[in-house]
C-alpha cells in the first residue's frame, strides 16, 4: 500500500513535470452553477473546519457521502417530512472515515508526513476513504459530538477534569499525562502513534529520542481527538485499530449506523482519474460541463493548496514561486506544493477566465488564506487554469440511482 | 465621464473599507455553550467579545498571542488549517465552533478562555513575517 501511494504521488508529480499553462477554453461553457445553491447536491452539507487535523481527505469523502446521500434518500424517508429531516440532520464523520480508512489500510505510518508530529491517518486517499465508508456505513457526526459534550458533562474528557479540580486545561502534554495519571486509577491512552518518518524534518531527532524514553509520545491534537482518551483508561498503546473498535463502541453505536449507498440496490463507486498535461484541457471542459449542474455530486480533486496564497503570501512565508505558478510540477509531496483534497463544486465566470468554486475545511473563513474577495462562505474560488495545472487527480461518485 | 466613474468607484471602496463589517458579533457553539464572537482589523476575523474591553481596547492572551503568530515552515500533510497549526506553537488548545446553520470555523483557546480563530492567526503570522 505503501508502495502504492508513493507511485501514485511520483506519478502525479512526474506526469505535470513538463506541464505547461493551459490554454484558456471557450468560456462559453463557464456558466455560473454551484452546487450548494437551493436544489444542489451540496445545499444541506455544511462548511466545516478540520482544525489542525490533516484529515482532508476524509472531510472531502464524508462531504462527498452526505451529498450522495441527500440528493438518494429512500423513498420511504422522504416521503415523511420529519423522517426526512431526520435523515438531513445527521452527517458523517470525518473522524471516523479517516480512522477508519487509515486503520483498515493498516499503512499510515510513515506515508504523506511533512510535520513531526503528524497523527497516524493524516494524509490519505478520497475514494479509498468513500468506498470503506459505503462498507461500513456512515458514523454520526453529531452523535460523535454529543458524545464529547456528555463526556465533558460528566467531567470525563480531560480538559473537563483540568477545569473541575482548578487546573489550566493547557498544560503541556507531558504535563496534562502527570494530572491524568493522577485522576485515573490507571492512565488513560493518550495517543495515536506519532510519524517519526520524515527525515528531513529537523527535529526528528529529538522526537525518535523522546520516544525511545516514553515508548509512546503523547499527542492529543484537538478537541476530537482529546475524547478518545476517555475510552481506554486502561491501554497506554491505543492503534488505530483500537481507536476504531473505540469509536465503533461507543458513539458509532449509540445510533443506527446510515448506510447511504448500503440502502442503495445500486451504490455508486467512487472513481479517480489523473490529470495529465495531456488531458488537461479535455478535462476542463467537460468539467465546465458538469459543474454548472448544481445537482450533480461534487467532484474530490487533489491540488497544490500552494495555489490558494497570494503571491504575497508566498513572498512572506519566503516560498519560491514557481515558473507558470506550477507548484504540483516541483513534486507533489513538496512542502511547498502542499497537497491537498477538497471537493470542486461550481464555477463562475469572471472576466475572461474561469473561476471554479472548491469546498475546503478550513471554515467559514477559510483559514485567512488567499484573498479574501475570494472565501465565499467558506467555499474557494479559483482560477479554474491554475487549479488544474496544480492538480494531480479528479474523483467522482457517481453510479446508477 | 470616465472620470466621474472613478471618483465613484473609489467612493465605495473607501466606504466599502472604512464601514467593513467589524465589530459585529458572531455566535459559535463550542461544546455545550454558545460562546460569542466579535469581528476584528477585517469582517472574517473573529476574537472572544470579552476581550474588548471597557476602554474598546484588546486585553487577553489571544490578542497578545497574535502578534507571536509565526508562518509554518512548510505545508502539512492532511492539508490541516494552517492557521490551527499555528495555534498549537503558541501553546493554544484548537477548539471548534458550530453556527446555528451547523457550519464551522476553529478557534485557539488560552489559558485565560479567551479564543482567536484560525484564520486570524494566519493573517497575524503573514503580516509578522512581513515585518521580520
Amino acid at each position: 500500500m505503501r508502495i502504492r501511494v508513493f507511485l501514485l504521488m511520483a506519478i502525479c508529480a512526474s506526469g505535470l513535470h513538463h506541464s505547461e499553462a493551459l490554454a484558456s477554453s471557450s468560456l462559453d461553457n463557464c456558466t455560473y452553477g454551484r452546487m450548494d445553491d437551493p436544489g444542489g447536491s451540496m445545499a444541506e452539507v455544511p462548511v466545516l473546519d478540520q482544525g489542525d487535523v490533516g484529515l482532508c481527505y476524509a472531510y472531502a469523502a464524508a462531504q462527498m457521502m452526505d451529498a450522495w446521500r441527500f440528493t438518494h434518500i429512500p423513498k420511504n424517508i422522504a416521503a415523511d417530512p420529519k423522517r426526512k429531516q431526520e435523515y438531513l440532520s445527521r452527517h458523517t464523520s470525518a473522524l471516523r472515515a479517516g480512522v477508519g480508512y487509515a486503520a483498515n489500510q493498516n499503512f499510515r505510518e510513515c506515508e504523506n508526513s511533512s510535520t513531526r508530529d503528524s497523527l497516524p491517518f493524516e494524509g490519505g486517499l478520497v475514494c479509498e476513504t468513500l468506498e470503506n465508508i459505503k462498507a461500513s456505513g456512515s458514523c454520526s457526526a453529531e452523535s460523535v459530538e454529543a458524545f464529547v459534550d456528555d463526556a465533558i458533562q460528566r467531567q470525563l474528557y480531560p480538559d473537563a477534569i483540568f477545569e473541575s479540580i482548578g487546573e489550566s486545561d493547557f498544560l503541556s502534554d507531558s504535563s496534562r499525562r502527570q494530572k491524568l495519571s493522577s485522576v485515573f486509577p490507571r492512565p488513560p491512552t493518550w495517543n495515536l502513534r506519532v510519524q517519526l518518518c520524515n527525515m528531513n524534518n529537523e527535529q526528528v531527532g529529538d522526537q525518535e529520542e523522546h520516544c525511545a524514553k516514553s515508548g509512546n509520545i503523547i499527542n492529543s491534537k484537538s478537541l476530537m481527538l482529546d475524547f478518545v482518551n476517555v475510552f481506554d483508561k486502561t491501554d497506554l498503546s491505543l492503534g488505530l485499530g483500537e481507536f476504531k473498535q473505540k469509536l465503533d463502541e461507543g458513539p458509532c453505536k449509540s445510533v443506527e449506523k446510515f448506510g447511504g449507498p448500503l440502502e442503495s440496490s445500486s451504490p455508486p463507486e467512487c472513481k479517480e482519474r489523473y490529470v495529465t498535461p495531456k488531458n488537461k484541457i479535455a478535462f476542463k471542459e467537460k468539467l465546465e460541463k458538469y459543474l454548472r449542474v448544481k445537482e450533480n455530486q461534487p467532484l474530490q480533486i487533489n491540488f497544490c493548496s500552494a495555489i490558494l496564497s497570494t503571491e504575497e503570501e508566498h513572498r512572506q512565508k519566503n516560498e519560491p514561486i514557481p515558473p507558470n505558478n506550477i507548484w504540483i510540477s516541483q513534486s507533489s509531496m513538496d512542502k511547498n506544493c502542499g497537497y491537498h483534497a477538497v471537493l470542486l463544486i461550481g464555477q463562475k465566470r469572471v472576466g475572461n477566465s474561469c473561476k471554479f468554486l472548491i469546498r475546503n475545511s478550513w471554515g467559514l473563513d477559510c483559514g485567512g488564506a488567499g484573498d479574501p474577495s475570494n472565501c465565499d462562505h467558506g467555499d474557494m474560488w479559483v482560477d479554474a487554469d491554475t487549479l488544474l495545472n496544480n492538480t494531480g487527480s479528479i474523483g467522482q461518485y457517481s453510479g446508477s440511482k | 465621464m470616465i472620470y466621474f466613474e472613478k471618483i465613484i468607484l473609489f467612493l465605495c471602496l473607501f466606504l466599502g473599507v472604512s464601514f467593513a463589517d467589524t465589530g459585529s458579533t458572531y455566535r459559535y457553539k463550542i461544546g455545550k455553550h454558545w460562546q460569542e464572537f466579535i469581528s476584528f482589523e477585517r469582517p472574517d476575523l473573529l476574537i472572544s467579545a470579552g476581550c474588548k474591553k471597557a476602554d474598546a481596547e484588546f486585553n487577553c492572551l489571544s490578542y497578545s498571542a497574535l502578534t507571536k503568530a509565526k508562518v509554518m515552515k512548510s505545508w502539512p500533510a492532511g492539508g490541516a488549517n494552517p492557521g490551527a497549526l499555528i495555534c498549537k506553537n503558541l501553546q493554544g488548545s484548537i477548539v471548534r465552533g458550530k453556527n446555528e446553520r451547523r457550519e464551522e470555523n476553529s478557534f485557539c483557546k488560552f489559558s485565560d478562555k479567551s479564543m482567536v480563530s484560525s484564520a486570524a492567526l494566519y493573517v497575524f503570522a503573514l503580516k509578522n513575517a512581513k515585518h521580520e
